[in-house]
């Protein structure tokens, strides 16, 4: 660490804080049993829509509840939209070529289905863009083994001969989704538990307190 | 041979502003200048502050125009946000320029 970069610790273990009782986990785990539930299925894509309306105020209770009464509340600064916009499109145009590159190195770069079959592939790598960026800003060791969890296992589906023999367009993208979803909420949940253990209620929380 | 002139990062020290050149309150100021807002509870976890000092520097900083404080609800819970004001964000700019500068004049 340079005497320069001090804010930027400052910064980062404030996020961490903010970060470290898994509730982040919880709901990505939630939102990726949507994904599992509506993918490929018109009937069920309100769920999307009520997930992400219903997750972001959710998450607020919660840490409202359990969170602020033991280590305090704080505000982020809000993110530069359009440097997070650019960011994001990058990553998918890069997703996009990482799944591009590898189905042109298998020779199926112009079958459509082998397209499909690539779908987890192609989820793995947007959603660990997601935990790639919430490590990055908190330095949550866990949440970069989950980006890692989640780019590996969308490949690992994805690939000919390892992923599960079910046929049907969105199997394996169900199948990665669920499994990912687990993961998360197994993740979120010991750090949540965790988290309750080791940092009881502080006395200076607000008497005013519900 | 020595050079007799005086090196000008270690001149301007005698520009730093004093409320901020202390421990406690750079601590405060700093936390601030990277959040949005925090509360009591917050600050007092992050720096490692007792309750009267954070509770003291606080408020001197609230004097100075340089903090300013919230009530405001979060999910119907009462909240005392402490944040930064733009006479403090550039106060805490200045400082930082200065002391890096003087540090930067002693070298390594």
């Amino acid at each position: 660490m340079t005497r320069r970069d001090g804010l930027e610790r400052i910064r980062r273990e404030a996020h961490h804080e903010l970060h470290r009782d898994g509730l982040t986990e919880i709901a990505a785990g939630v939102f990726l049993f949507i994904v599992a539930l509506a993918v490929g299925r018109p009937a069920f894509y309100w769920t999307y829509l009520v997930g992400l309306v219903v997750l972001g105020p959710g998450l607020r209770r919660l840490r409202s509840r359990y969170t602020y009464p033991r280590i305090g509340f704080a505000e982020l600064p809000s993110e530069d939209r359009r440097r997070l916009g650019r960011g994001m499109a990058l990553w998918v145009v890069g997703a996009f070529l990482v799944v591009a590159a590898g189905l042109a190195l298998l020779g199926a770069f112009t079958d459509h289905l082998a397209w499909r079959r690539a779908a987890p592939a192609l989820a793995g790598l947007l959603f660990s863009g997601g935990f790639l960026y919430l490590a990055q800003q908190s330095g949550l060791k866990r949440v970069y083994a989950l980006a890692v969890a989640s780019a590996v296992s969308g490949g690992l589906l994805a690939w000919p001969g390892i992923g599960p023999r079910i046929e049907g367009a969105y199997a394996s993208l169900r199948v990665w989704a669920v499994l990912m979803a687990l993961l998360c909420l197994a993740v979120g949940g010991l750090a949540f538990r965790r988290f309750l253990r080791e940092t009881p209620i502080s006395e200076e929380w607000s008497p005013d307190a519900e | 041979m020595p050079n007799d002139a005086p090196l000008d990062g270690l001149q301007r020290l005698s520009e730093l502003d004093r409320l901020l050149h202390e421990p406690a309150r750079l601590q405060i100021i700093a936390h601030l200048f990277v959040l949005e807002s925090a509360d009591f509870l917050f600050l007092l976890r992050r720096t490692g502050l007792t309750k009267g000092n954070l509770s003291s520097h606080v408020r001197k900083l609230e004097e100075a125009g340089y903090v300013e404080v919230e009530k405001k609800f979060v999910e119907r819970h009462p909240v005392t946000a402490y944040s930064l004001t733009p006479r403090g964000r550039e106060a805490f700019t200045a400082y930082r320029e200065t002391i890096l500068e003087a540090l930067d004049a002693l070298g390594e």
